[in-house]
């Protein structure tokens, strides 16, 4: 069952000296309960992908497409339609969101509040139960409802957050570099408790990270962004373990592994290409290793191959 | 030809943000307007500014365009070299309070320690410190001539750029090419002369602007209380002349206030676009 | 022996004392912040060592000590037998030259006001590398070229805003190793860069230290990448070893506790391996107050009584292979 469906999707930062092209024409389906992690380096568009779906990005952006969210185009709902939605149906978790708490204000009375915002009609004992109960659900202890924001650490902040994030029991959620802050072992953790809450409640999730190895561990799928393009697409074993774009391949290379032999560490060579400036070909073709004649003039199509996995590159086709 | 290049490169930035900024375009004609009157003074004036002319007291006409004196003397060729002094003075007194604001804040904050502790003192005694009354007993015990007004000025006055460098040094020295420099094993005075002051500076050049335009007012003041420097011409005197024939002869006191709230103006709108222009924070808005 | 030099560290502290507010919210009581709590090791020419702890735990700190950015309050670090404090009073400049140090921001490393030409001549002249500015300037340029960072000229004439953090990053090295240093400090280098790029500083970092023999302290949360580069480990918890020894023996047979819950935790690009991460509660305090026992006790799996009573002795697992608990052997279990 297909829960968001996003088709074509273009985003366009205009401003007075130049046009950035940050994400181009990305199309992919995320199913109900289905873990969608989307990785790239900065400048790849993940993130803009992700706020253009939650209507969060500034003025001068464009976003052109189709987003269907069980049916409905997000891109055309009304403000007022679009406020209903996002929170109850659609949550986000930002890397830093608890920036964002009041620092003057208990815990428990700011969770309180957005409860309220989204549902009026439910009295005060009711909601503190239901927020106790969330506290609970991220492993927090409840003494956290009368703490300030200032006394919890990093890892009890981005657990509240996500706590926040399933207060309507929404159907998908975004997690946006949640836990690229936290150290090794919190990280962990509240990697592993996400995992075990989607299943307990029946969410779909999108992580966006630039650690393709959080993203191996929690995701089922995985969505390769490379300078605004998705250059590949599919279930985590099978890009991970049978790569098929060189960008994939060289990112998945320049990780070393905790086990086994150490073997050659490589890089990718040359950067990010300008965005502002239309190029010709393929948009990978000034760091690819494989690149031949046909990817300086012809943009590669997006290759269908097998378990719905989609690959852009000239040579997905067959022989790569 | 990269060079030359870049240099141009950077005069045009500097033109568009100056035009981007209402208030600094404004501030620099009018200043340009004043500096230039104040050069050509010899040329344009009609009189010699100390001439004691037959007519006194006479009101705007032909002759005397904006009016004598009771003395008799010319009220526009009066204004043109007061223009002098008052620009003059103006900057030279708002140059000491900068320099040694930002010599003695960026010696405390980036010092830090006991250093710091005592000058931090120095800074709060002057802070506190009637400005005015401690200007009118040194120029009383000193006498009033230009060069004590304008240090006098000076010394009084550069505590608030002391304070701003200090809180840019105390921020820099936090920041990793601080650190770096000192790894590399740069001493720690030059760190602060090559690095935290040019680095810090942004703020100091904006307040010694709307530093001048006090400077200006406060040598104006001086002079209306009879405590200017008798040897020249200066705006604050004419206004001081003027006082005795406030009813009988208003454009004395008038021009020559209204020349010392234009050129307060000018300094105090450039300071204010700079300030625009040169903090981070609101730069990031546009 | 001229090239070979030893960096001795013996029962290092770093304590701040910081005020805090007590029970009585008008009186505030002073507190010792134990930063860096005795720590020792030893580092030989040309050694790579890898310094890994989650954050708070007196990784940073230390470097700040071994570079002299801070002073510490107790131990000793000597350099060939030579304390820090007396080479500092005999000869500044060639102690500092002698260790250097790559930071975590490359986008900050430099004065923003200035050019790399102007950053790295002045950094040449102060130490007198090169008589005249000609001669400096070819130095920088045979330097560049053999990094890599071609056509010289593109990047000297920049200013560092106008770089990239990858860019940004060699040019730090490459200052640091032009002044031939004998122990280079590396501070989380690769952490503030994109993963495609990472991997190229990394074996930068590797080579230009192998090139002079220089010994490295490499600091970082990130095991794998610690695991590539380094010969010794070292694992830290609120300002003391837990765990040292030769890399691989640590990584893969880690007998504390805590060095076997972060490498559990760690996520891996290796999806075939499932790891079974180890939970403990809440995360590192601040080490204000750690009282007798094992620092790590509140928060291990396996703490006894004795754990909060009394710190364990560092005890030898195999050769080189240090850690501080007191279950390493058996038959102290009661």
């Amino acid at each position: 069952m297909k829960l968001l469906s996003i088709k074509n999707e273009s985003v366009v930062y205009r401003s007075k000296t130049k046009n950035v092209l940050a994400v181009n024409n990305v199309s992919f389906d995320i199913d109900k309960q289905d873990s969608v992690g989307i990785v790239g380096e900065s400048g790849s568009g993940k993130s803009t992908l992700a706020l253009a779906l939650l209507k969060l990005l500034p003025k001068n952006a464009d976003v052109t497409g189709e987003v269907l969210f069980e049916d409905k185009d997000l891109l055309k709902l009304s403000t007022d339609e679009f406020n209903d939605l996002r929170w109850k149906e659609i949550s986000i978790v930002f890397q830093k969101s608890m920036n964002s708490l009041s620092p003057i204000h208990r815990i428990g009375s700011q969770m309180a509040d957005i409860y309220t915002i989204h549902d009026g009609s439910a009295d005060s004992d009711e909601v503190k139960g239901k927020i106790i109960n969330l506290l609970e659900m991220v492993n927090l202890p409840t003494r956290v409802y009368t703490m300030y924001p200032h006394e919890l650490s990093g890892g009890m902040m981005q657990r509240v957050s996500i706590a926040l994030s399933l207060m309507h029991n929404p159907k998908l959620i975004i997690m946006d570099e949640a836990t690229t802050a936290l150290d090794v072992i919190t990280q962990g953790q509240i990697l592993n408790e996400i995992a075990e809450l989607e299943k307990k409640l029946k969410i779909a999730r999108i992580m966006i990270s630039h650690d393709m190895s959080v993203v191996a561990n929690t995701c089922r799928k995985i969505a390769v962004m490379y300078a605004g393009y998705l250059v590949e697409f599919g279930l985590v074993e099978d890009v991970i373990l049978n790569p098929k774009h060189p960008y994939t391949k060289g990112l998945l290379k320049s990780f070393p592994p905790l086990k086994g032999e150490k073997g050659e560490l490589r890089s990718i060579p040359g950067y990010l290409p300008d965005l502002s400036i239309p190029h010709e070909g393929c948009i990978f073709k000034d760091r690819c290793p494989q690149k031949e004649n046909i990817c300086l003039y012809t943009a590669p199509k997006t290759h269908i191959v097998e378990n719905g996995r989609k690959v852009m590159c000239n040579f997905a086709g067959g022989d790569c | 030809m990269n060079k030359s290049g870049n240099f141009k490169m950077k005069i045009k930035k500097i033109i568009s943000s100056i035009n981007n900024v209402k208030q600094l375009k404004a501030g620099i004609i009018l200043l340009a307007l004043i500096i230039l009157l104040a050069i050509f003074a010899p040329l344009i004036a009609t009189h010699d500014p100390f001439e004691l002319n037959d007519d006194m007291v006479s009101p705007p006409s032909n002759n005397y365009i904006l009016g004598t004196d009771g003395l008799g003397r010319d009220i526009f060729s009066g204004i043109l070299y007061g223009a002098r002094t008052s620009i003059l003075i103006g900057v030279v007194a708002a140059s000491i309070s900068g320099i040694m604001g930002t010599l003695i804040g960026g010696i405390s904050g980036f010092y830090g320690g006991k250093i710091d502790a005592v000058l931090s003192e120095v800074i709060n005694v002057f802070l506190m410190m009637p400005t005015f009354f401690l200007i009118l007993i040194i120029v009383a015990l000193f006498g009033s001539s230009m060069f004590n007004v304008m240090v006098v000025i000076g010394i009084t006055t550069w505590t608030g750029n002391a304070r701003l460098m200090r809180a840019e040094a105390l921020s820099l020295k936090q920041r990793t090419f601080v650190k770096s420099l000192e790894t590399i094993g740069e001493s720690k005075f030059k760190i602060l002369l090559k690095h935290i002051i040019p680095n810090g500076i942004f703020p100091i050049i904006a307040n010694t602007t709307m530093n001048v335009s006090d400077a200006i007012l406060t040598e104006s003041a001086l002079s209306f209380l009879g405590l200017g420097d008798p040897n020249v011409m200066s705006w604050g005197q004419i206004v001081y002349n003027g006082k005795s024939y406030l009813t009988n002869g208003w454009w004395i006191s008038t021009f020559s206030g209204i020349a010392i709230v234009l050129t307060v103006l000018a300094f105090y709108l450039i300071g204010d676009g700079m300030n625009n222009i040169l903090s981070p924070k609101l730069n990031s808005n546009n | 022996m001229e090239n070979n030099y030893t960096l001795e560290i013996t029962d290092v502290f770093k304590h701040y004392t910081q005020r805090i507010k007590g029970k009585n919210r008008f009186r505030s009581v002073k507190k010792t912040v134990k930063a860096v709590d005795g720590i020792s090791f030893e580092l030989k020419s040309g050694e790579i060592m890898g310094i890994i702890g989650e954050s708070g735990c007196g990784k940073s700190t230390l470097a700040k000590l071994l570079t002299n950015l801070e002073q510490p309050t107790g131990g000793k670090i000597l350099f060939n037998g030579v304390s820090s404090e007396e080479m500092l009073k005999n000869d500044r400049l060639q102690y500092k030259r002698m260790i250097q140090m790559v930071f975590q921001n490359p986008f900050d490393t430099f004065d923003p006001r200035n050019n790399i030409d102007k950053i790295i001549d002045e950094t040449l002249k102060l130490h007198s590398i090169g008589k005249t500015r000609d001669e400096r300037a070819s130095i920088t340029q045979d330097a560049m070229e053999k990094v890599g960072l071609t056509p010289v000229d593109d990047y000297l004439h920049r200013f560092p805003h106008e770089l990239s953090g990858g860019q940004l990053q060699r040019i730090s090295i490459l200052r640091a190793m032009l002044l031939r240093p004998k122990f280079l400090v590396a501070d989380e280098p690769v952490s503030m860069l994109d993963v495609s790029v990472r991997a190229e500083i990394i074996k930068m970092l590797q080579e230009q230290v192998r090139n002079l023999n220089t010994a490295l302290v490499f600091i970082s949360h990130d095991i794998n990448t610690t695991r590539y580069i380094s010969d010794k480990i070292v694992v830290m918890y609120l300002g003391r070893i837990v765990e040292s020894g030769i890399t691989d023996s640590v990584l893969h047979n880690p007998a504390h506790p805590y060095t076997k819950t972060l490498i559990s935790n760690c996520a891996s690009i290796d999806i075939l391996e499932k790891s079974n991460p180890i939970k403990i509660e809440g995360e590192p305090p601040t080490p204000i107050d750690n009282g007798p026992g094992c620092y790590f006790a509140p928060r291990c799996y396996m703490s006894k009584d004795k754990c909060f009573k009394e710190y364990p002795e560092k005890t030898e697992i195999e050769q080189g292979h240090f850690a501080s608990c007191h279950f390493i052997n058996r038959d102290n279990l009661n």
